[in-house]
């Protein structure tokens, strides 16, 4: 693989990975701006601007983004997480072009009209809608609220009915030209690239682009604690229980993840073997670590009937407390970072999944870390 | 890698100990009017 990175006059960075023998390219452009970075009034606003992306330009319709794209067997998504937006590809060898292109109109040209708007606005309704039926994701929003109580990084990122109720094109367009500057930006591109080529588009579609009104703000994550009940029935109870862990910055979060991977990560670990296969209290159970520039949460996850709950709780909490008394033998330590290490690399042979990490490692270190880093 | 390669089998276990020695953060979901007394419990058991 074959990393290279330029910085373009206004601040964009560009960084490509030629995957040999590849006749695709996945390729995108990450913001350095997520959910956490929005106002209390702009709750939601970045996931908005994210589903609005594809609802026409100054220069294209809807249907004319998505014919363009297809037109070359190609496929064009987004997604917003608390921290960063991305706006990515996958086409077919040297139509990496015409993927920057559509990403370059989408950012710069959103026309914002009012009927697409509104059209957008009650397809998020009904998404903010679904997760009230998904036990899990209330679960998860409560966790959230609960370890970090009246911050951006403990509310969920779709924003509530009422703040996505009264979005106008005007906050969509404020909250563009604050957070969507070229130096908070990263196109990034994997797969059957050629890096000259790759700036060369970079230039010509983003080269304007100056970083005059963004600001860097981020209000500081803080942990709190506490407990977050909804007593709307379902068929099996959830529990989620959930710590303060280290920021993906810090080495500690590789303790974390390891932890995670022998503690609740699989079907080895002592979570699902205790719980699950001694006991038949619950039907999954996991854990995980999750990072962010500042904070960090580690959560164990699990669902069963409201008459073994009690008896769910004593379990997690008893493995909990051997866990902390007694360290892990050898073999259950190397076990979990050989499941580490082989998901990692494993995932690194996908172009869209290099893409994205290599976008990530570029906003948060200025560079791309080695596989060894 | 090399950072994963580093975490010793102490590093884990006092790991779980700070979780243990943590303030934890518990939400219960379909537990109708016994959800508050679950979350409550699982605070109460998850620290050492």
């Amino acid at each position: 693989m074959t990393v290279e990175l330029t910085t373009l006059k206004n601040g964009l960075r560009v960084v490509t990975d030629n995957m040999r023998n590849l006749e695709t390219v996945s390729l995108g452009l990450w913001v350095g701006t997520g959910a956490r970075h929005e106002t209390d009034r702009e709750h939601g606003i970045s996931h908005f601007l994210e589903h609005m992306a594809f609802k026409g330009t100054r220069r294209r319709s809807a249907q004319q983004i998505a014919e363009e794209i297809e037109e070359v067997g190609g496929e064009l998504n987004a997604a917003t997480s608390m921290e960063t937006t991305a706006y990515f590809a996958r086409v077919l060898k040297g139509d990496d072009g015409v993927a920057l292109g559509l990403i370059a109109d989408i950012l710069q040209n959103s026309a914002f009209g009012r009927p697409e708007l509104e059209g957008e606005r009650q397809v998020i309704l009904q998404e903010i809608a679904a997760t009230r039926d998904s036990p899990d994701d209330i679960g998860y929003d409560l966790l959230h609220d609960a370890a970090f109580p009246q911050q951006p990084v403990g509310r969920p990122i779709l924003g509530t009915p009422f703040s996505v109720g009264n979005f106008t094109a005007s906050d969509l367009k404020r909250f563009l030209g604050r957070r969507y500057g070229p130096g908070n930006m990263v196109i990034s591109a994997a797969g059957a690239v050629r890096h000259a080529n790759v700036v060369r588009h970079a230039e010509a579609l983003f080269g304007g682009l100056t970083d005059e009104r963004r600001t860097t703000g981020e209000r500081p994550a803080k942990y709190v604690g506490g407990v977050r009940v909804s007593e709307k029935p379902f068929e099996q109870s959830h529990l989620l229980i959930g710590f303060p862990s280290p920021s993906y910055t810090e080495d500690a979060f590789f303790t974390a993840q390891v932890f995670s991977g022998l503690f609740g990560g699989g079907m080895s670990s002592r979570l699902f073997q205790e719980v699950r296969e001694r006991r038949g209290l619950c039907y999954a159970i996991y854990s995980t670590a999750w990072g962010l520039r500042d904070a960090g949460l580690f959560a164990i996850h699990a669902a069963t009937g409201t008459g073994l709950m009690g008896q769910l709780i004593d379990v997690i909490g008893a493995e909990l407390k051997r866990a902390a008394a007694k360290i892990p033998d050898a073999t259950e330590l190397a076990r979990s970072k050989a499941q580490l290490k082989a998901g990692l690399l494993m995932s690194l042979e996908s172009s869209s999944a290099r893409a994205e990490q290599m976008a990530r490692h570029v906003l948060t270190h200025s560079r791309v870390l080695t596989n060894g880093e | 890698m090399d950072k994963v390669d580093a975490v010793t089998a102490e590093d884990a276990r006092e790991f779980a100990a700070e979780l243990a020695a943590s303030n934890a953060s518990v939400s219960v979901v379909g537990s109708g009017r016994r959800s508050r007394k679950f979350a409550e419990r699982a605070v109460e058991l998850m620290r050492v």
